[in-house]
């Protein structure tokens, strides 16, 4: 029965399509946000609100820390689920450390210095929420590119 | 659904405040009952001048409404919300208003009226005002005077979003606690000086007693300035301690430019969190929308912990009618009504209630409306968290878009320069993204630790592009009415008396003396003045006159029945002796004084 095993295995995946691992990452929610329907104003961004005295565009092209940042610690907000498992800390180094000095070109990550600096924040008393603000807000060194992106004129 | 999400191109946006409106009506004289029952243009332009002139009744005129329901708890009779008209003498020059030139109505000294001008107002449309103005002075003199450095015209100068709400971080707590009592104060020290004026007419036989009436109505036209900001202070959007401070100078930046364009950038953030339906629902593009944005609007899990320590649930600008009469919200609108007829009734009982004894609702048992019960309530964290994220409902389904750090990290905030809107250095632009990360990151972590603590409403949320919480920068800015007593020489008090002259009657009793009438006199018999000039010095000298007039001959022989307004409010004022063959009343021997 082997050959109608694998032609019942080829049946399968032909009409389920080939599974697809979970990632095992602690990542963020797809965002609602579809950017493409916000017009293109100049210079390529698109514009989301107009009000006398501000506006506000998006530059979907933009990469940088800021971005990066963005993605590390709502992986890390989204994750957290008070009372269960998913403590910030496990949420936190859960999620994919990144591989380079450039997290804005990986999917994304945090970085292992902000992991470690969270963990030591935290063994030395200070609450898991506040370490995340701590590490990421207040400090800053831990993210690489970070400190420039505020420092550039 | 994603279909239609399209660009928000927004329109000159709604105060962030309960609702309040400005409309160009026919007939401005008319009760607000029956100026609600018209169709008026909304003001335009939307700012400056033109709204000095019109009336601040229409639909969804939260804030007036919401005082017509304290007076209503509080028992004042209902002539107190009658519409007024008061009689200032301006001088001839004009004001711009869209390229047209418009009468001024910057009140001069009586001797050199050149205009009359009729401004019809009713009490309960002042607690509009700190959305128009920035002062009663600055609307006694027409908004034709601006207080502050960069406005590019006067309508710029009291455009909402591009200086007013920049620095309206006093509409939320707790600085809307200091701004209310400052005005209660005033209101009070008003109300005293009514009443004295009022017992002071006893003997008069209420031949005067229109003046206590109107020195009534000025005290509470304070109070209805004030209770804006309690009001707001009751608002779910406001129950926060906003970044920023009233005074424009206190945002860091080398340049005015620079701090403008922070306070800018932290009032356009902090009405995210506040709920954004004011300045989204009226977009074309969304009229068949319901933007039920957090927090303002009515959310499962926006609550606020009050004084008292009770959680309750909270509403806020725009949803008038559901904080009025949904269950939900019923605590929240019993505190509140507690804290504003309280400080109601204070001022009309201080003033006298010339108008009619106050007879508030059964069981109504009064506070001190400037305590922390009515400006400790706060946000939870939750209610934090959820209004960091612009909701709305598409063909009845809820659409929830979070402002969380993906979101903001790809912001290119624009700032309003002349040449138009301009991208803001990437330094400030990417201190707007990192820090707008930090708080949304810091209030969705603490909604989750603690969601019903107060911690992020209460100050300890860090600051946002250099701005500290509200609470921390303390005094009354510079532009608002001073504290009392008024400086009789400064410009702004006279602004406020020659517009209330009747209500501020005692002082011109006081200071008008025999050359100033005779001044008036003088020019109302000008032949030479052109023919409004004429009517305007006329009209002014009898208004002045007929206070001091004793219709007789002299001292020993005049009219003691019909005794002027001035010998019962003060010792010794100027006295004009004047009689007329046939002509028996005061006014139209005032008149003929004047202009025989």
């Amino acid at each position: 029965m082997p050959l109608m095993r694998l032609v019942s295995l080829a049946a399968a995946v032909w009409l389920l399509g080939c599974p697809t691992e979970p990632s095992p990452y602690v990542e963020p929610p797809d965002s609602p946000l579809d950017l493409t329907l916000f017009p293109v104003v100049t210079g390529g961004s698109r514009l989301f609100a107009d009000v006398a005295g501000a506006r506000l565009e998006f530059d979907p092209t933009v990469k940088d820390a800021i971005v990066a940042l963005g993605q590390c610690v709502d992986a890390t907000s989204y994750c957290y689920a008070p009372g269960t498992s998913k403590s910030v800390s496990w949420c936190l180094q859960n999620t994919r450390t990144c591989a380079t000095e450039a997290p804005w070109n990986e999917k994304p990550c945090c970085p292992q210095a902000c992991k470690d600096a969270f963990e030591t924040a935290v063994d030395g008393g200070v609450a898991p929420a506040d370490a995340v603000e701590q590490v990421f807000f207040v400090d800053k060194a831990c993210f690489p590119g970070l400190r420039e992106a505020l420092e550039v004129p | 659904m994603r279909a239609l999400w399209l660009a928000a191109a927004l329109l000159a946006p709604s105060a962030f405040a309960w609702d309040s409106v400005c409309t160009k009506y026919p007939n401005k004289s008319l009760e607000p009952k029956e100026l609600e029952r018209q169709t008026g243009t909304p003001c335009s332009p939307s700012a400056g001048p033109r709204t000095a002139r019109e009336r601040w009744v229409g639909t969804l005129d939260e804030h007036r409404r919401l005082w017509e329901m304290t007076r209503e708890k509080a028992g004042l009779p209902e002539q107190v919300s009658a519409t007024r008209t008061l009689t200032v003498f301006t001088g001839s020059s004009v004001v711009d208003i869209e390229a047209q030139p418009v009468p001024t109505l910057v009140p001069v000294p009586f001797a050199e009226a050149a205009r009359v001008a009729y401004r019809s107002y009713s009490v309960g449309e002042f607690t509009h005002l700190p959305d128009f103005s920035w002062a009663l002075w600055d609307w006694a003199s027409g908004h034709e005077i601006c207080p502050l450095e960069g406005a590019t015209s006067l309508a710029d100068c009291h455009d909402f979003a591009a200086h007013m709400g920049p620095v309206n971080s006093n509409h939320f707590v707790p600085q809307s606690r200091e701004y209310y009592t400052h005005y209660h104060q005033l209101a009070l020290e008003r109300a005293a000086e009514c009443r004295a004026l009022g017992l002071k007419l006893t003997t008069a036989a209420g031949r005067f007693d229109e003046f206590h009436r109107e020195c009534e109505l000025e005290a509470l036209t304070l109070e209805a300035v004030g209770q804006h900001y309690l009001q707001d202070a009751w608002s779910m959007g406001h129950m926060w301690e906003r970044w920023g401070s009233s005074s424009l100078m206190d945002f860091p930046g080398a340049t005015v430019e620079e701090k403008r364009d922070r306070a800018v950038l932290t009032a356009l953030v902090s009405g995210f969190f506040h709920g954004a339906r004011g300045v989204l629902q009226a977009l074309p593009s969304w009229t068949s929308f319901d933007v039920n944005d957090a927090m303002c609007a009515p959310w499962e899990g926006v609550r606020f912990k009050a004084t008292d320590g009770t959680i309750n649930n909270g509403v806020g600008d725009d949803y008038l009618g559901v904080f009025q009469a949904d269950a939900p919200y019923q605590a929240q609108s019993s505190l509140f009504f507690q804290c504003s007829v309280s400080g109601l009734l204070e001022v009309y009982s201080a003033a006298g209630e010339a108008h009619g004894t106050a007879l508030p609702e059964g069981g109504f048992v009064s506070i001190d409306p400037t305590s922390e019960r009515c400006f400790g309530q706060r946000a939870t964290n939750q209610a934090i968290a959820l209004g960091g994220a612009i909701n709305l409902k598409i063909a009845g389904l809820q659409s929830s878009i979070p402002i969380d750090a993906r979101f903001v990290s790809l912001m290119l905030p624009k700032v309003a320069r002349a040449s138009g809107k301009v991208a803001v250095a990437p330094k400030m632009r990417n201190e707007f993204r990192f820090q707008l990360q930090r708080a949304v990151t810091v209030a969705r972590l603490r909604a989750k630790d603690d969601p019903d603590g107060t911690s992020l409403a209460s100050g300890e949320w860090g600051t946002f592009m250099g701005a500290q919480p509200n609470g921390q920068y303390k005094g009354i800015a510079r532009y608002i009415d001073a504290p009392w007593p008024w400086d009789e020489a400064n410009d702004r008090t006279q602004y406020v008396r020659r517009t209330f002259h009747r209500a501020h009657a005692t002082e011109w009793c006081a200071s008008t003396s025999m050359a100033d009438l005779q001044l008036l006199k003088t020019r109302a018999e000008d032949p030479s003045l052109q023919v409004e000039d004429r009517v305007a010095a006329c009209t002014a000298c009898t208004e002045l006159t007929v206070r001091h007039l004793r219709i007789g001959t002299g001292p020993g022989a005049y009219d003691d029945t019909k005794a002027p307004l001035c010998d019962y409010l003060t010792p010794s004022p100027a006295r004009v002796y004047h009689q007329v063959t046939g002509i028996t009343d005061p006014l139209g021997t005032a008149t003929r004084y004047c202009c025989p």
